[in-house]
């Protein structure tokens, strides 16, 4: 199993430089299908789907694998290596910031810079920090993860078995964005807002580009301001978009940030 | 006939906007920035909120901060991808800090090609989310179980690989068992011969030894007559000591078994049996105080001793040590499942001569065998022992390799 197709990667534009970009949970590469065009022109750039998420391959998801975001990482550095890219620019979204952390920390000659589009190290409060939640609404995320997902897989598996001469229609629903294997999106969603690590954060001397909103409910205000504050080489901007996703509610603005970062 | 019994109503002249507010579901408006702009009754008494509070508020704050999560994370996407979500779950937060389980449907409102904000429908899925629950604690029950059958099923697979070695083992077990009983059988056969013949052999002795006697204590016939009979007298009286050996590896001979204190018996008899081994080997003698007293023959027990410290010094040509110990000692719990353990007294008596190979081991106590030349040993020592110990409940077990020496045990019932 090639690591391209484990990762449904796709490359397109041919500059000298390479951008990937790196979608959050609950998301596939589709959420960068605005961004990601307006770099083209100017840079070879680089969109896949984690192991569980949009057109990756399923059945080379593993829970030992895949119990940390370190298992998210290794696939990160093995699609590098699959490309031979160096000194790349890394954008990744919300969980993906974290993981592109990881990547760069061990392996900082083969990233230019990172750009983190919502990000946070550690979702639960901690005594002197704010993450925005705690352990109670973790669960209660884990109890709607599956009922979202029961219904899916309910619902995929007949219109495949009424349907045999046309499996296509299977298809879409498993291809269907932001849908995925419940058993798999519960235990993303386990280790994305499980996780913890803030104290990778002073490890990590790649020029970095924070991005936050104001009004974001997933990750607050103050942990782009602490982000910023404890890396080595990270700035902060706060944008006018609101929300979590401002590389889709506001793509012109998102482009502008990231063109700004990397010099262009 | 109904209109006897009960008349029958239809809801009054409905408006649009009666229906709007009172329909079964939530229901809500939003701009393209996400606040709300317009939400019917139901959905403000769901949230126990008045509609000046919910209006113009981003639309995430209707729900729970899990529900925000999956909303950005997934719903949030979705609408700009794909104009609309179907059926997906959220949970409301209520003002009474209460959670409920929604479904919603989202869908986008264009006009013109130009979006216009989007539109939401809730529906109460509390019922719905209960069983979801029960459904899903279900399936990790079954997950479970189907670990355990795993586990079981493995657990199979490797007895079921052991099984042959275990065969195996136990059917070795089994052939040793079989060739003790075997040999015990044989012991036991030619005892009952040996006892028949030798006492026919004893009765026929007795006459011949008081007839020599007779004529012994006559003075009868002259000084070679007189030599001869009292030749003849000797020999006798040495052939009834054979048969009272015989006899006793037979277990007929007469005993009287009472209390033996065996640490006075050893300390008397150490003298002799230092003689007996000679100069050239060291006797070590270990009793502990206090030992009870063994029930046995005290006569015999000497001869027993006598023929084992005999049969050691044979053993250690080069000289050696010869170590007799009493201990007082008992059964295993596990080889008496009624919960009794037998009590006895060990007498060891251990050299540290040559040894016996298994071979030797194996027939040591069979009548006439001797590994000692001709006219140098009956071959009746161990065997009388070990009749010895039979005819008095007890038991002999020996112990020996080649230049490892050998030690005998011979175990008596402690007298009650």
């Amino acid at each position: 199993m090639s690591v391209l197709r484990r990762n449904n990667v796709h490359v397109s534009g041919d500059g000298a430089r390479t951008i990937i970009f790196a979608h959050g949970f609950g998301c596939d590469q589709t959420a960068w299908k605005t961004v990601a065009p307006a770099f083209q022109q100017d840079y070879r750039t680089i969109m896949f789907d984690h192991v569980g998420a949009g057109a990756s391959d399923l059945s080379a998801y593993r829970s030992d694998r895949y119990g940390s975001l370190h298992g998210y990482k290794q696939d990160v550095l093995e699609i590098f290596e699959a490309l031979d890219l160096n000194h790349a620019i890394f954008v990744g979204h919300s969980v993906s910031s974290m993981i592109g952390m990881l990547a760069a920390i061990e392996a900082p000659e083969r990233f230019a810079s990172l750009v983190m589009v919502c990000p946070s190290p550690c979702y639960v409060d901690e005594p002197g920090y704010v993450g925005g939640f705690d352990r109670e609404d973790l669960e209660e995320l884990l109890e709607v993860v599956d009922s979202n997902f029961l219904g899916w897989s309910r619902q995929a598996a007949p219109s495949i078995m009424g349907n045999p001469e046309r499996p296509e229609l299977g298809m879409q629903l498993t291809q269907s964005f932001c849908r995925t294997d419940p058993a798999i999106a519960r235990e993303f969603a386990r280790v994305t807002f499980l996780s913890d690590h803030r104290a990778d954060l002073p490890r990590c001397t790649t020029p970095t580009l924070v991005l936050q909103t104001l009004a974001d409910m997933v990750a607050p205000v103050e942990v782009g301001a602490y982000i910023a504050q404890e890396m080595p080489a990270a700035d902060l901007v706060v944008m006018d978009a609101t929300g979590h996703c401002p590389h889709m509610s506001a793509p012109a603005e998102t482009i502008a940030a990231i063109r700004r970062h990397i010099g262009h | 006939m109904a209109d006897n019994f009960r008349r029958i109503h239809a809801p009054p002249e409905e408006t649009l906007d009666d229906l709007y507010e009172h329909a079964p579901c939530g229901y809500l408006a939003m701009d393209t920035a996400g606040r709300v702009v317009r939400a019917n009754a139901t959905l403000l008494e769901w949230l126990g909120v008045p509609r000046e509070a919910l209006i113009g508020q981003p639309v995430q704050t209707i729900f729970t901060r899990a529900g925000r999560i999956f909303f950005e994370s997934h719903v949030a996407p979705m609408l700009s991808v794909e104009g609309g979500a179907r059926q997906v779950a959220l949970d409301l937060a209520r003002v009474d800090k209460s959670r409920m389980p929604v479904l919603t449907d989202w869908r986008s409102v264009t006009i013109q090609g130009q979006p216009m904000g989007v539109r939401v429908m809730l529906v109460d899925a509390t019922d719905r989310r209960a069983y979801e629950r029960d459904l899903v604690a279900e399936r990790q029950r079954l997950e479970e179980t189907a670990r355990q059958l795993r586990v079981s099923e493995q657990r199979l697979l490797e007895m079921n690989e052991t099984l042959e070695a275990r065969v195996a083992e136990r059917t070795a077990e089994l052939e040793i068992a079989h060739e003790q009983l075997r040999q015990s059988q044989k012991l036991e056969a030619i005892g009952n011969l040996t006892g028949g013949v030798a006492h026919d052999f004893n009765n026929l002795l007795s006459p011949i030894i008081g007839g020599l006697d007779m004529l012994q204590s006559r003075g009868i016939g002259d000084e070679r007559a007189r030599l001869m009979i009292g030749n003849a007298l000797d020999a006798a009286e040495r052939a009834q000591t054979l048969v009272q050996r015989l006899l006793a590896f037979a277990r007929r001979q007469p005993l009287r078994p009472v209390a033996v204190d065996i640490g006075a018996l050893l300390h008397g008899m150490a003298n002799l049996i230092a003689s007996t081994m000679g100069a050239r080997n060291s006797l070590v003698l270990s009793v502990p105080e206090a030992l009870p007293a063994a029930l046995a023959d005290a006569n015999q027990i000497e001869m027993a001793l006598l023929n084992l410290a005999v049969n050691a010094r044979d053993a250690m040509p080069d000289g050696g040590t010869l170590t007799i110990t009493a201990t007082l000692e008992a059964d295993a719990p596990s080889d008496h499942p009624d919960g009794q353990c037998p009590r006895y007294i060990r007498l060891a008596v251990t050299d540290t001569g040559v040894g016996m190979d298994e071979a030797t081991l194996e027939r040591a106590i069979e009548p006439f065998f001797s590994t000692k030349g001709p006219g140098q040993g009956t071959g009746l020592g161990l065997s009388m022992v070990h009749g010895l110990a039979a005819q008095l409940g007890g038991r002999l077990s020996l112990h020996s390799a080649p230049g490892r020496g050998t030690s005998i045990e011979l175990d008596l019932p402690v007298a009650l």
